[in-house]
């Protein structure tokens, strides 16, 4: 599955088709209840409680956590599994995205069927070798059910925390999004550069206060 | 809000309900509430306030927590009226009180004087519906200048040479330069183009009671916690509430104008937050509801009267959609960019606004730079072609280039066709009963060659920025807009357009329209700023014709303490 570059305007409309329309979902008070729970869940594992399962079975997860894992794996950076995307999915899934408890399903039948096709011993994906792992994702790569967990999977890195992934920002760390309320400017460094080369008045910066004692 | 809204009873009859409370009602109800009339606007989303906007890409993006969601409204979408419509979104529209002035970028520019006569100038593109507006820009004028000061727009006066003639410069200066907009100006200069500070919606000062931006960078598809950006909800509903004249009665999704015998408008059908059927009597009626539901509302009033639906005596209701085409060159750069930053544009470039005839095709555009992804649209949509879409080279290009990206937007022309429409689905419903929107549009031929040319030449611009990729991406035919225009267009002829240049409906004296439907040109993308001149002036107009007595007995409040 490779972008195609399609124009700024389709990518709106591929976020309602295809892997993303999976989550697209729900009223106001199904994504507020959620909020509430998420909120919930991030006291608790900042209060160093476990997170817990609302969804999946613990072997259900333990699945589903490779599969991630292996999606965005961790690196000498945090990958899904350090970003807690299994509990993102694990409570779109009991909460905001009931409606893709059967996609989701259909979607890790998908993988182990094709696990047992390519490693007939294993026992399930989670033991497979990182390799043998990537073999079984490709070769489903082109599927709308391996679309649905990628989709899932770079929801749960890049959201807002309070929607159960992201643990510690670490996707938003691992892309340099500071998710900081506010901004000033220079905001990056063209623009930086050209402050220095053209002055704040064509940069559009606000003339900035005189220094403390300085002469008018 | 310090003043109670006044709330009217649904057998109250009003002087004016307006359906939606967008760019164009929410100015309306402005107008005419300050002018001393009892408005009621009907708003089929919910009101959200500054408080209700989060910073969150999921929610607002892929909940659609801010716009129209197809699981209760869909679409359905075909390119030809030969086949049949498939169920797919093909439109995208605010809806929640201030409506796409809520959501959207903000590019506030004018249009120039040739949208309005391009007709008479380059004659008549085969295949289309071409025309002159029935107004110049000179009518228009006085009320783009008067949006610029009463909203609160940030831009430069005669910063572009291309730029119409203005009778004031613009009340706040612009916002800070970002890196696109500094690399966008370094590439087009040495291309000998003439970039210059965008004009945009958004308060680069405090203004009017109103806090300037806080550079958040949750803009474009996002409401504003801080109410700078210029929306109807931030900068025209507050004003018309404070009059005590108008309510705002949100979660009301109008479904059928009501006619007399006499073929009147007494009032608008409506679902409320119940879905219970309500009805709200009025002297007159307006609908600004968007390109796309105004056209659909008209469809669904069909009486003995109008079978074809209500003011269609034309057959020109819910045709000539025109979307602006647009097309996209993507760069990646050495250092970050930090896009994420910041409201979106801050450099455009007009030097091909209108293209001389010897290209073989009638068009024009416009180009800015921006990146109006956050992470999470990005690592989906914003990659370039070759890398793969998961795995470690994934992460590790997400890594590397989500604040190293932008790209060069090409917006463009539509022309109007008049296959190109938005009709009443014959088979789907919406959950509330209602035929959904069937969406039925082919890109002219003409709007993917002005595409591609705009395309073209940015691509050789970006050589000029130091890029270190630069990608362009396919121009396809669109099946999904944004910009919903010219499905109920002004003119002087009841043939061939639905109002008047006064926005009054040719076939019922007591019915106003006025939003995107009334354009008769597309422009050159960036529509707000012109649906928001209009309502200005149709306010203007309509006042006209109460205070004459030609709307019925109405008796405005005197000593407007607001007039402005």
């Amino acid at each position: 599955m490779r972008n195609n570059g399609a124009s700024r305007r389709d990518f709106l409309a591929q976020a309602l088709t295809g892997a993303g329309a999976a989550w697209l979902t729900a009223a106001w008070p199904e994504i507020l209840a959620a909020q509430q729970h998420a909120h919930h869940m991030a006291h608790s594992v900042a209060a160093g409680a476990p997170a817990k399962l609302e969804y999946f079975t613990p072997a259900q997860a333990t699945e589903v956590e490779a599969i991630t894992a292996a999606i965005i794996p961790t690196t000498e950076t945090p990958g899904a599994r350090e970003a807690g995307v299994v509990y993102f999915i694990d409570r779109g899934l009991s909460t905001f995205a009931t409606d893709q408890q059967k996609p989701i399903a259909a979607a890790l039948d998908a993988v182990a069927a094709k696990r047992k096709e390519l490693f007939p011993a294993s026992a399930d994906f989670a033991s497979l070798t990182a390799a043998q792992q990537i073999d079984v994702l490709k070769a489903i790569e082109k599927t709308q059910e391996f679309g649905i967990l990628r989709f899932s999977t770079v929801a749960g890195f890049l959201c807002n925390p309070e929607d159960g992934g992201n643990r510690d920002r670490v996707g938003w760390k691992l892309v340099a999004f500071d998710g900081a309320a506010t901004h000033t400017p220079p905001f990056g460094y063209y623009d930086a550069e050209y402050l220095k080369e053209h002055g704040p008045a064509r940069a559009g910066h606000r003339p900035a206060a005189p220094a403390k004692g300085a002469k008018p | 809000m310090s003043q109670a809204m006044r709330k009217f009873g649904p057998a109250d009859e009003v002087d004016f309900v307006i359906v939606g409370s967008g760019a164009s009602g929410g100015v309306l109800a402005k107008q005419l509430s300050v002018a001393g009339f009892r408005v009621v606007v009907l708003e089929q989303g919910p009101f959200l306030h500054e408080e209700d906007f989060p910073h969150n890409e999921f929610k607002v993006v892929f909940q659609n927590a801010l716009t129209n969601n197809w699981k209760t409204q869909p679409n359905t979408f075909r390119k030809t009226e030969q086949e049949k419509a498939k169920a797919q979104p093909a439109l995208l529209y605010g809806r929640m009180v201030g409506g796409s002035s809520v959501h959207f970028t903000a590019n506030y520019w004018r249009f120039h004087e040739i949208d309005f006569i391009e007709r008479s100038k380059r004659g008549l593109p085969s295949g289309t519906t071409f025309a002159d507006w029935p107004i110049t820009y000179a009518d228009l004028e006085p009320y783009y200048t008067k949006v610029e000061w009463e909203v609160g727009v940030s831009g430069q006066a005669g910063a572009s040479p291309f730029d119409p003639p203005r009778s004031k410069p613009y009340p706040l200066p612009p916002l800070p330069i970002k890196s696109s907009g500094a690399l966008l100006e370094k590439g087009a200069l040495k291309m000998g183009w003439h970039p210059y500070p965008a004009p945009i919606a958004i308060l680069s000062r405090n203004y009017r009671g109103r806090a300037g931006c806080v550079h958040c960078g949750y803009c474009e598809g996002y409401g504003c916690e801080v109410g700078a950006k210029s929306s109807s909800l931030a900068a025209a509903i507050p004003d018309a509430i404070r009059t005590g004249r108008c309510e705002i009665r949100p979660l009301s999704y109008a479904f059928d104008v009501r006619l007399d015998a006499s073929g009147h408008a007494t009032g608008v059908a409506y679902f409320d937050a119940a879905k219970k059927e309500q009805f709200q009597k009025a002297k007159v009626v307006i609908l600004a509801a968007n390109g796309a539901e105004t056209a659909r509302l008209l469809l669904l009033s069909k009486s003995s009267l109008f079978p074809e639906g209500l003011a269609n005596s034309s057959g020109y209701v819910g045709r000539n959609l025109m979307f602006n085409s647009a097309g996209i060159a993507t760069a990646q750069y050495e250092h970050p960019l930090n896009e994420y930053k910041s409201q979106i544009v801050t450099r455009v470039v007009h030097d091909f606004y209108e293209l001389d005839p010897s290209v073989g095709f009638c068009g024009g555009g416009g180009m800015d730079m921006r990146f109006d992804q956050l992470p999470l649209g990005y690592a989906l949509w914003g990659l370039r072609p070759e890398v793969p879409t998961w795995g470690a080279e994934y992460k590790a290009e997400i890594q590397e280039n989500f604040t190293r990206t932008a790209y060069v937007f090409c917006h463009a022309t539509s022309l109007p066709v008049e296959t190109n429409s938005i009709s009443l689905d014959p088979d789907t419903k919406d959950d509330w009963g209602l035929s959904a929107a069937r969406v039925t549009y082919k890109d002219h031929p003409d709007d993917l060659k002005t595409c591609k040319y705009l395309q073209d030449r940015a691509m050789i611009m970006l050589d000029g920025t130091g890029a270190r990729r630069k990608w362009a991406s396919p121009i396809g035919e669109s099946e999904f807009g944004v910009h919903l225009l010219g499905t109920c267009r002004m003119g002087n002829d009841p043939k061939t357009s639905v109002v008047n240049a006064d926005h009054r409906t040719h076939d019922v004296a007591n019915l106003f329209l006025c939003d995107g439907s009334s354009f008769v040109t597309s422009g050159r993308g960036q529509p707000t700023m012109t649906i928001q001149a209009l309502a200005f002036r149709a306010a203007d107009r309509i006042l006209r014709l109460a205070k004459r007595g030609e709307l019925g007995k109405m008796a405005p409040a005197t000593a407007a303490a607001h007039r402005s």
